[in-house]
């Protein structure tokens, strides 16, 4: 349990850290921002998630037996949905019904992938098991 | 003992607990024998598996003979 707090504090301690230097990257480059930003989102995130983090579990493990098998199931099934999405856009752009620019369709697909990944493992994880 | 001393014992979280309490999650053999050694019990005494009906009836059994 030392190491999940550990784990969170680290988290915290590089999130607020990247903050920092995005901060301060982007006041002192002046016109470029690019690299400023990056930090600054990457920084949030870390910050955010090691907040959360030991906010919900606090000393309990993040992951045992049960949430790892749920996890690859749910990622298991999202990468199928996935594949039938991708595949539905090939033929809609092939048969002419839909195209879209490249740049959207990997959106979507992105979009599809991910939101189908957390809908299967909340479902998982409220059911209680695979089975 | 709770199911956050239990929890915490096994190396699980406690809703791992909790859904094996209620007999939706089915544990490995490594966490059935961390929890019975834990509640100081047997496997057999905490984990209890209803008779699965016979696959093979024994109106078909027959025909798998011939």
């Amino acid at each position: 349990m030392k190491g999940t707090k550990q784990r969170n504090l680290y988290r915290i301690i590089i999130g607020a850290l990247m903050l920092i230097s995005g901060l301060v990257s982007i006041i002192m480059t002046g016109g470029e921002v690019v690299i400023g930003t990056i930090l600054l989102t990457a920084g949030l995130v870390f910050l955010i998630t090691g907040i959360s983090r030991h906010r919900r579990y606090g000393d309990d493990p993040e992951s045992d037996e049960r949430s790892k098998k749920i996890g690859a199931y749910g990622l298991s099934y999202a990468w199928l949905t996935g594949l039938f999405f991708m595949f539905g856009l090939f033929w809609l752009d092939y048969l002419g019904v839909l195209r879209l620019s490249v740049q959207n369709a990997l959106v979507a697909s992105i979009l599809v992938l991910a939101l189908s990944a957390a809908i299967f493992q909340a479902y998982l994880f409220r059911k209680g098991d695979i089975e | 003992m709770t199911q956050d001393d239990l929890a915490k014992k096994v190396g699980v979280r406690r809703e791992t607990i909790v859904f094996l309490e209620q007999g939706k999650y089915n544990p490995s053999l490594r966490l059935a024998h961390d929890v019975a050694r834990a509640l100081h019990t047997k496997i057999d005494d905490l984990f209890i598996f209803d008779d699965e009906p016979d696959p093979v009836g024994m109106e078909h059994r027959e025909i798998l003979v011939d």
